[in-house]
């Protein structure tokens, strides 16, 4: 179906996609202002000493500072930015390894079918975050080997959905006399396979945004809490790192946790809508049938 | 014999919700049913008549909306947009299925089926055995059905089995929508004709719905021909089957190939309309080969004959 | 039933195959990783007795010989139970998971014996009522909770709590430690063997918030799992039947309409459990509990490598075994497969 007469008719009858789609907005515009602070304070806005350590939140230094004295409020903008490049790639990458993946799992009959689905679902069994943890310790915690990391087992659940979708479609008669005509595999899954497949796929992959946000934070937590000190303006890290300060400087770890939970659910809510919008039988009016 | 009335509708209105508002599947209909008849409704798919046969049976989807008045044996089950079918489903009405395959739970036996059915509505557990024996023998199924799976029967025997489970609870009224469209020919023919000696024995009244023509004229007492979601004509079958009024049931028996003869089939110009778009005043004008100016409002449907009713300006 | 034998071995061949593929992407990403694999595996050593660990993990690794005898000896290392030697706490990995492995899943255990019963009774009734005000709200509570970092939430509560001044830092009070006699290793069940119902409720009072945070995102999951599942199947031809005839509201919904469901129900609860043991970790360590959370913590900074591939590989165990039980109870429910 038409992606935007879709989201327009989200639009006029769901509030939770309105909901979800200015949360979204001030996230996207908090993001925009995290990058564009340093241009404008300098490189080292962020990392720069500003007041005493442990300020509480206060109209100057909106959620606090930190341990070292750094504007919590500044670090968590920039944080921002960072979660949605890394969300972005993530997503995206994840998308495109999986979309192919499955088309070539389903177009290709017999062993390469069978090995294809083996290693999705081998990629599927491991648990995404450990993966990227091994990940992190091989290769460091920067932000795109994490984002990496995380693609390196998220793709999966992409393979397999293309898979399935791409099974359903891979007898029809259009793939099937393209095939007879003798043309190239390859042109086949690009022109034939893949556009049929793709839209279900994008909108789980939008109602997935909001996963891909939390497993990062997830990721950074666990590296965070057993760190010396942090640099970087990282929301899990900032928390993981904040642990050890939630007895006597709350702000710490709690602070920066609502950007993350306004990231996933604004993501969330807007693939839930567009969700139901794409199956009626959800959304019908009620009334006692039996 | 005194013909009492069994199901009655009054200006009976069935929609549904779509982005624009709602949609009138079902327009107006007045049908009265009697006791212990036959009552076969006929048309192409997509006239409203399933619809119709859902809303007689208590399965309206939950956002569905009615209009108008709908008695089955005496209890009012739909008033205006309120319908309340409890204590009518089952223990009055049942239903039986299109597509037997789907209907029956696939997750137990024949058996568990039919006994849990009897248990509900009647209790007691060793009766309640000996009672879809019975059932089983009436459909003439084999007694080891009872402990088969569904998917362990071939199409026919689900359909005696759907048949059987519509039974069990001892219903007066029994809708069968479209019973036989998923049988090939030869069964048709069986499964309409063990409805009908089950509806002699049994004293019920049947609701038969089918496109079916060949059929009704094996099992019909009486016949409704539904069009755009209006009865264009409705009779006692003989007349309505020998000597139809509407142009529409004219045409439609027309199209009917007949066993030996090979007289050329004639076809209805143009589509039935969808509900979207419904033509103003009588809904078959643009179709229709006898039209005049009058068709352009609505008829009534109307006794132009004794027990023959007809809804065209003709016989006005 | 259906079950053959045949089946259950080619679950298990397929369960150890994916288990056997674990290890070989681990295996390959020593490989991958920049510098000499047998310094990675030592973990990275610096100081006097480096250049020792570092030989002493490349004898370990076999990497004077060719690497397809490297890798068989990986593999018959890996199943005879010989995990290596956690860098951080010098000791044996199997060991040490075994030993924590039992405090982590009493947690889970507790946070799905309460998220089960809620997430399905939240997913029937939103079902049920589809379309109106209480499928709303039940529907907005299902993805706000499934879209909160768990950990975050279990912070919030152990401040909370902890402002209460109800313990709930720790696994078991101090008092307690040094009485409690551990036979089955769940606390829970270890306190009321030895008939003392104080450290019993000590270690409820401590394990509920924890399992709390933990069973927000499978409360939310299963009840929107169950709800789209449970709306399709209600449409199913099959349960209007059940309606035609009369059957009573509850036959319908439980008896037909949801008894089909239970496997994927069960397939994806066991999705979520394995996807829980992760958010079991990071709570854990908030909440100051042992467990393989707490060991992981400990060993990402000093990049033990082999301890964090083993807390990767049971993880993975469990997504297995849940799907192996659950496929086998589609076997046990649904005639028409048989395996």
């Amino acid at each position: 179906m038409d992606s935007l007469a879709l989201s327009i008719n989200a639009w006029r009858k769901r509030v939770t996609f309105r909901i979800g789609l200015v949360i979204t907005i001030a996230i996207l515009l908090a993001g925009v202002a995290g990058g564009l602070f340093p241009l404008i304070y300098g490189w080292d806005i962020g990392f720069r000493i500003v007041s005493e350590s442990f300020q509480p939140p206060s109209l100057k230094h909106l959620f606090g500072t930190d341990d070292l004295g750094r504007d919590m409020f500044t670090r968590v903008l920039m944080g921002t930015s960072r979660a949605l490049v890394q969300t972005t790639i993530v997503i995206v990458l994840s998308l495109f390894i999986g979309l192919f993946v499955g088309a070539i799992t389903a177009y290709y009959k017999g062993f390469i079918e069978k090995a294809l689905s083996y290693i999705t679902e081998l990629f599927l069994a491991i648990p995404s975050i450990l993966l990227a943890l091994v990940f992190v310790i091989l290769f460091g915690r920067g932000a795109l080997t994490v984002s990496l990391a995380l693609v390196a087992s998220w793709w999966s659940w992409y393979g397999r959905f293309a898979y399935l979708q791409a099974r359903a479609i891979r007898d029809l008669d259009f793939i099937v006399l393209a095939k007879h005509y003798g043309l190239p595999g390859v042109y086949i899954i690009l022109r034939h396979i893949v556009p049929n497949i793709m839209s279900p796929i994008f909108i789980q992959a939008l109602t997935d945004a909001g996963s891909v946000v939390i497993e990062l934070a997830t990721i950074n937590f666990l590296v965070g809490v057993g760190t010396t000190s942090i640099e970087e303006p990282d929301w899990g890290l900032m928390l993981g790192y904040g642990v050890r300060y939630v007895f006597n400087y709350w702000w710490i770890p709690l602070l920066p946790g609502l950007f993350i939970v306004l990231m996933a659910l604004g993501f969330a809510l807007i693939g839930d809508s567009i969700y139901e919008e794409m199956h009626p039988q959800l959304k019908r009016r009620w009334r006692l049938w039996f | 014999m005194v013909l009492e009335a069994s199901i009655k509708s009054t200006d009976l209105s069935i929609g549904y919700e779509y982005d624009y508002g709602i949609l009138w599947v079902v327009n107006s209909v007045n049908i009265v049913v009697w006791r212990n008849t036959t009552y076969c409704i006929i048309g192409e798919s997509g006239c409203g008549k399933s619809t119709l046969g859902n809303a007689l049976a208590g399965l309206l989807p939950t956002y569905a909306y009615t209009n108008g008045y709908l008695e089955i044996e005496g209890r009012t089950v739909v008033r205006g947009d309120e319908t309340n079918y409890n204590g009518v489903r089952g223990r009055i009405v049942t239903r039986i299925p299109q597509d037997p395959s789907s209907a029956l739970n696939p997750y137990a036996t024949i058996g568990e089926q039919l006994v849990k059915v009897i248990e509900h509505h009647y209790g007691v557990r060793e009766n309640a055995l000996e009672k879809a024996r019975e059932l089983l023998k009436l459909v003439k199924l084999p007694l080891e059905v009872i402990d088969y799976y569904p998917h362990e029967l071939s199409g026919g025997m689900k359909q005696r089995a759907a048949i059987a489970l519509a039974l069990a609870p001892m219903p007066k009224v029994i809708v069968a929508d479209e019973p036989t469209s998923n049988l090939d020919a030869y069964l048709r023919g069986v499964v309409a004709s063990l409805l009908k000696r089950v509806q002699r024995e049994l004293n019920l009244t049947l609701v038969f719905i089918t496109h079916d023509i060949a059929l009704t004229s094996v099992i019909c007492d009486y016949i409704a021909v539904m069009y755009a979601g209006t009865i264009v004509e409705e009779g006692v079958s003989s007349k309505v089957l020998h000597n139809p009024l509407h142009p529409y049931t004219q045409l439609l028996f027309k199209a009917i190939p007949k066993l030996g003869y090979r007289e050329t089939l004639s076809t209805i110009p143009g589509s039935p309309p969808s509900p979207t778009s419904y033509p103003e005043g009588c809904r078959f004008r643009p179709r229709c080969p006898v039209g005049f100016s009058e068709c352009y409002k609505a008829p009534k449907l109307i006794e132009v004959k004794p027990q023959h009713k007809v809804s065209c300006w003709r016989y006005a | 039933m259906g079950i053959t034998l045949n089946y259950v071995v080619r679950r298990i061949v397929l369960s150890i195959a994916i288990i056997l593929g674990i290890s070989i992407i681990t295996y390959v990403f020593i490989y991958l990783a920049p510098g000499d694999p047998a310094y990675v595996w030592a973990g990275r050593p610096r100081g006097p007795l480096a250049s020792e660990a570092i030989a002493r993990a490349r004898v370990e690794l076999g990497l004077d010989q060719p690497i397809y005898v490297q890798f068989f000896l990986h593999v018959l290392r890996f199943f005879s139970g010989n995990w290596g030697l956690s860098i951080r706490f010098k000791q044996s990995v199997f060991s040490l998971v075994m030993r924590n492995f039992a405090s982590t899943l009493e947690l889970l255990l507790v946070s799905f014996a309460i998220s089960i019963p809620i997430g399905l009774f939240l997913g029937i009734h939103s079902s049920l009522y589809r379309g109106s005000k209480i499928d709303a709200a039940i529907n907005s509570l299902s993805i706000v909770l499934s879209n909160t970092p768990r950990f975050w939430i279990g912070l919030a509560m152990l401040l909370a709590f902890t402002s209460l001044n109800i313990p709930t830092y720790g696994r078991i009070s101090d008092n307690f430690r040094g009485e409690l006699v551990e036979r089955v290793g769940l606390y829970l069940v270890d306190s009321l063997l030895q008939g003392r119902l104080d450290i019993f409720l000590d270690v409820l009072i401590r394990i509920i918030p924890p399992a709390l945070a933990l069973s927000l995102y499978p409360i939310g999951a299963i009840a929107r799992v169950t709800r789209i599942s449970l709306s399709e199947a209600l449409q199913e031809e099959f349960v209007r039947e059940a309606v035609s005839l009369g059957l009573p509201r509850n036959t319908v919904v439980y008896g037909y309409a949801l008894r089909g469901l239970i496997p994927s129900l069960m397939q994806a609860i066991g999705l979520f459990f394995s996807y829980s043991l992760i958010d079991a970790m990071a709570v854990e360590y908030v909440f100051g509990r042992e467990g393989l959370g707490n060991l992981l913590v400990k060993a990402i900074p000093a990049s033990d490598f082999p301890l964090v591939t083993a807390a990767l590989i049971i993880v993975a165990i469990v997504y297995v075994v849940t799907n192996t039980i659950a496929d086998i109870v589609q076997a046990l429910i649904n005639p028409r497969v048989t395996m």
